[in-house]
């Protein structure tokens, strides 16, 4: 990430207009950010915790037996399915964020580069299937699934989670290819290179950042989901991680918060660590939504 | 940008290839225009069908559903708009409706408006890029897992909210606060929604402050603005689109939330703080009034779309303007 | 005796079975097995679905037995999510992905799915049986003179209360009403908050208002639940009225804060501690205690509320869920024969072992010295058993009145506003219903 504070004029600008307050505004930014940290000290220390020294102790009390996490984790990990679920929504996330990255960049091809008629029309088609409101999909899927036999399939998960993140990779990519000069693709021709072969040897490895993105964006995405993970799926191992995080919460489930949230941390790791690994990339992308339009 | 006067950048539709070369047909590429589309359309066919058969065919079904008097189990009746005239008169409409907008206030105050002022602060301070990460964190759990955590930040007795204001001697001032009387309940839902989502705006907004051109600000700066002067009248007007696009997106996003609402209360207790999204999934998922559900589903959409139209004239317009 | 297996013929038969079960892959075995019953000579198991989590290996335990008594056994299939489970069975109910056997609600809920034809008509074993089951149990899971589904489990609704809280405050368990409000003063003034109340899950609002109102007036309750009285009407009022009145003396814990299961999940430890003395719940709750470290009859019992109008007959509540076979089921035969055994005196004992439930099967005696005392009250004082809110009154209503309910907890005041309320959906409900 390139330094925001010196790129955005901060010392010149700045620097007048609040250059009495100065002390101040360090205060607040860092009591906020403290305070911005609470939740994940619960998240972090909590499992640490045995069920019963949560129970009576404080919440700000450290953890007699750190090593408590473990056992906590384990029981997290075998309960609700929550781990066939942690493996489940590794598989979708793969599946779905790299097809979907595909089907939209052929997509994007075609309507930028290959001269598809109506192009704008087919670009709008696809991507209005993000205007709509989740929950305007959910009956009619959960219908068709039933009807179809795809009710709680890994097939059917994984088709509906390619589907849903195709309109975003078509918008980025569709922009993103929109500005590859149109010499690069006269000069591949000339070298007798095909359309496809175009597509594939150089677009694509040309789009290498806009795609790191989008597999972020889109993993991430459908790591997260709960709606439809809830809706179109019920057993063990076919079931995402998120519905199996709030199945954790059941009367019957007898689990106390140690546990739960030990669950929490097992479900959030993954997203934390490949945003800690690919964060440098999503300045990028965030500017990319900003500006595609 | 081209050498070649007759290649255009491909931005309205149809029309012929660019530049067609006698050695296409070494990729086997078949000469001719038809044959050549045809081809390309075999580009567009698994997107649009994995879209059209997954998102669009059951968006056009729901509205049809919205129709009907489905219960899931047997066969379904046509009966109109009635499933639409029971929602105007259901009380849990009205306050699933009104927490809506709570909703929307809520994130318009917290997340875009204290998302603009930290970007400020922080864009001015050096400390900014340590923070930045701090507040960013959040966003990369799930709404899920912060409904979770924030579930147990905000239980009565044990949680760690209580917890702490009896610890300073603040006791008085402790709530039951996911069953607090209603709006409370959704208000300590946005605060935890907040938590989530401040990261993304602070940074979308740190980028647009950064991307304001110097020159405004300099010659504001010669002619004596400074303070609060200089930021309303000069650095927001600036920021403008950035502002349209976080303002947009948020808004388009607190009618949607679903999980963190689900994961906490359920819309409980009592069904005070139900949203619309909630209602919908409860009715069709919970209650087996799909039809009555699917109504829900079609009034929200109808909203966000008309929200989704406004904010993409708004965007337009500033294509035109740089 | 040719048709005896000896030893050396049954270890090479089960090698022979293990080495091919080895190359198989597991789903093809199941396939096979599932198309030709015996291909090998391990027992036939069937798919039991439920949605509570924590019987599963309970479930299992009961299903390896009867795979070793009868030659068909099963395994539980888990739904974590109520909602969820009950959507599951409702779209596959009518094909043949739908589970063998799988676990439902007693009463109106039952209803819904034997009208859709999902259950099995299993009278036949009920009839067997007829001399160790009770009628109220039968009717519950009878509609239109056919029974169908096993009951599950059979579970009280008492009050548990924490013995040595009792003993501190010389109280004995209360046998009138006007015992039972001195015991809430006492232990009030004791510094112990005398009642459990909870609105965790949504559901637990009716516990209280059933309690009150059967106890005041049996006959009116049923009424009540058949659509025949109305929620505005007097007795129901009262009721009502009385439970206000013990909110207003700070007799309740905050029910916001007081959990069973989800979030803190503090009902457990608090009852253990002594914080909270008492607490109207099912005798499912048993084990939860047991597994909190509450020793049954040592630091927990039970008792029946007594009742408000000393006139009245007396009453229990109970719950039962039936085991139901799925009509369309795959292995629909098969799947009765495992209620049959399920059912018989065998099958209820190894459930109640592993379970710790009570059966509602009166030879078969519960394992808990708690369960065995309140089963010999209930036997001994003739008490009626009378079917839990939950499932004696359509769902429709009830989703309405337990929110109604949870707001009254949370909220108290006049009852008439929230009786309102429940009653317009009652008059909806009703009026579809008689259509």
């Amino acid at each position: 990430m390139t330094g925001l504070t010196e790129a955005a004029a901060g010392a010149t600008f700045e620097r007048p207009r609040i250059g009495v307050v100065r002390p101040a505004l360090h205060v607040w930014a860092l009591t906020l950010a403290v305070l911005w940290l609470v939740p994940l000290f619960v998240l972090v220390i909590t499992p640490m915790k045995s069920v019963p020294e949560y129970q009576d102790a404080s919440q700000w009390a450290l953890p007699h037996d750190p090593l408590e996490l473990f056992h906590n984790l384990k029981t997290a990990w075998t309960s609700a399915g929550l781990g066939p679920g942690f493996v489940a929504s590794l598989t979708y996330g793969l599946t779905g964020a790299a097809l979907a990255i595909v089907f939209g960049s052929l997509g994007a091809y075609a309507i930028t580069r290959l001269g598809v008629r109506l192009g704008f029309f087919w670009f709008i088609l696809v991507f209005s299937g993000t205007i709509f409101p989740f929950q305007m999909y959910l009956i009619p899927l959960f219908t068709m699934y039933t009807d179809t036999g795809l009710y709680d399939t890994w097939l059917g998960m994984a088709l509906f989670y390619t589907a849903i993140a195709i309109p975003f990779c078509l918008f980025v990519l569709r922009g993103f290819f929109s500005t590859i000069p149109a010499e690069i693709q006269d000069a591949a021709r000339l070298d007798g290179a095909g359309d496809f072969r175009i597509y594939w040897r150089i677009f694509m490895p040309l789009a290498r950042g806009p795609i790191a993105v989008l597999f972020l964006f889109q993993f991430t995405w459908i790591w997260n989901d709960l709606l439809f993970g809830l809706v179109l799926s019920t057993s063990d191992g076919i079931r995402p991680i998120m519905p199996s995080l709030l199945g954790m919460q059941g009367v019957y489930a007898g689990t106390g918060p140690p546990i739960v949230l030990a669950g929490a941390l097992i479900g959030s790791l993954p997203t934390v660590i490949l945003f800690l690994l690919l964060g440098r990339y999503l300045l990028r992308g965030l500017t990319l939504t900003a500006g595609q339009v | 940008m081209s050498r070649f006067p007759s290649a255009e950048p491909v931005r309205s539709g149809g029309g012929q290839r660019r530049l067609r070369l006698p050695t296409d047909t070494r990729s086997g590429a078949v000469s001719g225009p038809l044959a050549a589309r045809l081809v390309a359309y075999l580009y567009l066919v698994p997107m649009v069908v994995l879209v059209g058969v997954f998102l669009l065919y059951p968006a056009a079904d729901t509205v049809w559903t919205s129709l009907t008097d489905s219960t899931g189990l047997g066969s379904a009746n046509f009966v109109g708009v009635d499933n639409y005239v029971n929602l105007i008169h259901d009380s849990a409409f009205k306050t699933s409706f009104l927490n809506t907008l709570y909703w929307v206030g809520g994130v318009l105050l917290l997340q875009v408006g204290l998302g603009l002022l930290m970007a400020l602060v922080l864009s001015s301070t050096s400390l900014g890029k340590a923070l930045k990460g701090i507040f960013y964190l959040p966003a990369t759990i799930s709404a899920a897992a912060t409904g979770v955590i924030w579930f147990f930040v905000f239980t009565p007795d044990q949680g760690i909210l209580n917890s702490s204001l009896r610890f300073v001697g603040l006791g008085g001032l402790t709530h039951s606060w996911l069953t607090a009387d209603p709006p409370l309940n959704t208000w300590s839902m946005i605060v935890a929604f907040t938590w989530q989502g401040l990261g993304p705006t602070m940074l979308l907004f740190l980028v647009g402050l950064q991307s304001i051109p110097r020159e405004p600000i300099e010659a504001a700066l010669v002619d004596g603005a400074t303070g609060f002067r200089l930021f309303w009248h000069v650095t927001l007007p600036l920021l403008r689109p950035m502002t349209a696009v976080v303002v947009g997106i948020s808004l388009i996003n607190s009618f949607k939330v679903f999980d963190i609402i689900w994961a906490m209360t359920q819309g409980g207790p009592y069904r005070s703080s139900e949203t619309l999204a909630v209602t919908m999934y409860r009715e069709s998922f919970v209650s087996f009034h799909v039809g009555y559900g699917a109504s829900v589903a079609v009034l929200l959409t109808l909203i966000v779309l008309v929200l989704s139209i406004f904010y993409l004239r708004a965007m337009f317009r500033r294509i035109e303007k740089y | 005796m040719s048709t005896q297996i000896t030893r050396t013929d049954f270890l090479k038969l089960g090698g022979a079975a293990a080495a091919a079960a080895a190359f198989f892959p597991g789903n093809a075995l199941a396939e096979l097995e599932g198309r030709s019953g015996h291909l090998f000579s391990t027992a036939k198991t069937l798919k039991l679905a439920n949605d509570k989590v924590t019987w599963k290996p309970w479930f299992n335990t009961a299903g390896q037995d009867a795979a070793k008594a009868i030659g068909v056994g099963w395994n539980a299939v888990e739904y974590a999510d109520t909602s969820s489970y009950q959507a599951a069975i409702r779209t596959s109910g009518r094909t043949s992905k739908v589970p063998d056997l799988y676990s439902w609600w007693s009463g109106w809920l039952m209803k819904e799915i034997v009208d859709a034809d999902f259950a099995a008509d299993v009278t036949s074993i009920w009839n067997k049986n007829a001399a160790h089951y009770s009628k109220g149990i039968r009717n519950s899971f009878t509609f239109n003179g056919k029974t169908y589904g096993a009951p599950l489990y059979i579970s009280y609704w008492a009050i548990i209360y924490n013995k040595h809280v009792f003993k501190d405050a010389k109280l004995t368990p209360p046998k009138t009403w006007a015992e039972f409000t001195t015991a809430l003063e006492t232990l009030k003034s004791n510094g112990i908050t005398p009642l459990g109340a909870t609105i965790d899950g949504r559901w637990p609002g009716f516990i209280y208002f059933e309690e009150f109102v059967l106890r005041s007036n049996p006959s009116l309750y049923l009424k009540l639940m058949a659509g025949k009285a109305k929620y505005t009407d007097a007795g129901v009022v009262k009721a009502m009225n009385i439970w206000r009145d013990l909110i207003e003396k700070d007799y309740f814990t905050d029910p916001g804060a007081f959990t069973l299961g989800t979030g803190a999940a503090n009902a457990v430890s608090y009852l253990k501690q002594g914080k909270v003395a008492m607490v109207a719940i099912g005798t499912w709750f048993e084990p939860s205690l047991v597994g909190g470290g509450m020793k049954p009859e040592v630091d927990f019992g039970t008792f029946i509320m007594p009742n408000i109008n000393p006139a009245v007959p007396k009453v229990v509540i109970f719950e039962s869920g039936p085991l139901v076979v799925a009509e369309h089921g795959s292995n629909r035969d098969d799947a009765v024969k495992a209620l049959d055994y399920f059912m018989s005196r065998k099958g209820q004992a190894t459930w109640v072992k592993a379970t710790g439930f009570v059966s509602p099967r009166n030879d078969v005696p519960s394992t808990s010295p708690t369960d065995r005392a309140l089963g010999a009250t209930i036997q001994k004082g003739g008490y009626k058993q009378v079917n839990r809110y939950w499932e004696a009154t359509p769902h429709d209503i009830v989703e309405v009145a337990v929110d109604q309910f949870d707001k009254f907890m949370l909220k108290g005041g006049d009852p008439t506003a929230y009786l309102k309320t429940i009653q317009k959906q009652a008059d909806k409900t009703w009026a579809t219903i008689k259509k």
